[in-house]
């Protein structure tokens, strides 16, 4: 009875010596595969990581529901484009916090990425820069009939710049609004065209 | 009492040391007192231009160091500096050309010490470098039954989207010769749109946008409407039963137009229904053709044809034993 119950234990002691190092092998495995394919927005995997993520209201959110001119627009529409034009607004802030701009060409084409890249070309040979953005107010001046073209006024939304250069920080907030063209190609909603004004 | 007058010593400890700290913390050894720090400059500038901007420091000595920091924020990207101010006061910045590119309104922030000033500057586009034009269908059904939009975006060599002031001329080509001309009035900063209806009869339709010395030009195709009108033929028209030179295929032709009279698009779908069968057929120039075994006993077979919801023609084949009859004598029946 007792040797009976020594191979018992000592089963038992065996699986807990290799459950220690496997389960947690195990589990991160797991974990990488399910990050891998939700991570990023690249239009050229057919998985399509980019995922509808509506902000909150004090994010951005539309003030009108339908376009000033052009063709109407469906709730769906109306939600993919916010979504999309807020991520565009996160790579840019997390380009300008990690100088890494591959996320960018997600959200940003045409003479938009361009006026982009050369914006934080400037910025990274002098300092660092923080970017943070808030309280996008949209409204849709125009919709294509065949929704893939949207022009769009974001007003009076909050940016705060925080400067770290030569051992100097330095924080600025504006008020400031844009007019924006978006396009959808491939399936992305991109900003092709931008003006900014701080107020 | 005794813990209340511990606890007020170390308080008043902890204040002594922050007094201490700050004490020691090197501050700006300037008056800030009806200091004022004024910027000057042009309200604005066309994309690219050099930006010249004047610092004036007055109301209070000149702090030492007297070093400004410049801030400008201009669309996506900041330019930013560090101006000294000479003995008297004043500094000045030159942005270089080719650095404010970016239209819109910039901000411009200025701060030495515990003053500062903040001020705006507009950046203006330049003319159109590059245009875009496109239409939001790339086929449109003629006769004016069809309409679509037209989107013009115009750039200027920076990127930025140009001026809403600007003239942007539209020149359409319709396929029936006939012309049309207008500006865009509908359109904002590097942006317009235009209503785009077919007119006239199947074929290319071109359009042209100018704007200044720039042009750009797209096409697109005006096609027919949906099969409405169809007819049917066979060769041969009869067949001879039980001769030597009888066909072993029947050939079945079908013409299919619009409402217009104009032949379907390429590829339009043609049904071929018969007693015991159907087949399907691909139009190319309105035309769709199928060959199918020919009947071999006597009789009248009647052959459908359809396409699309509405079109439908019929003919009658007759397999006729010999003499021939006459109405087939004039047709080419064998």
């Amino acid at each position: 009875m007792k040797t009976l119950l020594r191979i018992k234990f000592g089963i038992f002691v065996l699986v807990i010596a290799i459950a220690i190092p496997v389960v947690p092998i195990s589990f991160g495995l797991v974990t990488q595969f399910i990050t891998y394919f939700q991570q990023g927005a690249n239009p050229a995997s057919i998985f399509r990581g980019n995922k509808l993520v509506l902000p909150a209201t004090d994010q951005a959110r539309w003030l009108t529901s339908q376009p000033l001119e052009g063709a109407s627009a469906s709730p769906a529409q109306l939600e993919e484009l916010l979504a999309a034009y807020w991520q565009a607004w996160q790579a840019l802030s997390r380009a300008y916090q990690t100088n890494d701009k591959s996320d960018l060409l997600t959200y940003w084409a045409g003479d938009a990425i361009g006026q982009v890249e050369r914006g934080l070309d400037g910025i990274q040979k002098g300092g660092q820069f923080h970017f943070t953005d808030r309280n996008h107010q949209l409204q849709l001046l125009f919709f294509s009939d065949d929704g893939t073209s949207a022009l769009v006024q974001d007003s009076n939304f909050q940016v705060q710049y925080t400067l770290s250069s030569a051992g100097r920080r330095v924080e600025f907030s504006m008020d400031t609004s844009a007019l924006v063209f978006i396009t959808l190609d491939n399936g992305f909603w991109r900003i092709r065209q931008i003006t900014i004004h701080y107020h | 009492m005794r813990h209340f007058r511990r606890i007020l010593g170390f308080i008043i400890l902890i204040l002594l040391t922050v007094l201490l700290f700050r004490s020691g913390t090197r501050q700006p050894a300037i008056s800030q007192l009806g200091a004022t720090l004024t910027m000057k400059y042009v309200p604005s500038i066309n994309a690219g231009d050099l930006f010249t901007l004047h610092l004036f420091w007055s109301g209070a000595p000149l702090p030492t160091p007297p070093e400004v920091q410049v801030t400008v924020f201009q669309g996506i990207g900041v330019i930013y500096s560090t101006i000294r101010l000479d003995a008297s006061g004043e500094g000045q910045w030159d942005i270089a050309p080719q650095k404010l590119v970016q239209a819109g309104t910039a901000a411009v922030f200025a701060r030495l010490g515990s003053t500062s000033a903040r001020g705006s500057l507009t950046v203006l586009p330049l003319e159109a470098d590059h245009l875009n034009l496109y239409s939001t269908a790339n086929t449109l059904i003629a006769y004016g039954n069809a309409q679509a939009m037209g989107i013009a975006l115009m750039g200027d060599r920076w990127g930025n989207p140009v001026s809403s002031g600007i003239t942007t001329a539209i020149a359409i080509n319709y396929p029936d010769g006939t012309k049309d001309a207008f500006e865009i009035d509908r359109h904002y900063a590097g942006f317009g749109w235009f209503p785009l209806a077919s007119r006239g009869v199947p074929g290319r339709t071109s359009l042209t946008l100018n704007v200044g010395d720039q042009t750009q030009t797209a096409e697109i195709q005006q096609v027919p409407g949906t099969p409405s009108r169809i007819s049917m033929t066979h060769f041969p028209s009869c067949i001879l039963e039980n001769t030597t030179i009888r066909p072993d295929l029947l050939e079945l032709r079908a013409l299919v137009a619009d409402a217009n009279g104009y032949p379907v698009s390429d590829g339009t779908v043609v049904d071929f229904f018969w007693k015991d069968g159907k087949g399907r057929a691909l139009t190319l120039n309105g035309q769709a053709e199928l060959r199918i075994p020919a009947p071999k006993r006597s009789g009248v077979y009647t052959y459908v044809v359809r396409s699309g919801p509405i079109a439908q023609g019929t003919t009658l084949l007759r397999v006729a034993t010999s003499p021939l009859p006459a109405e087939c004598l004039n047709s080419g029946a064998q």
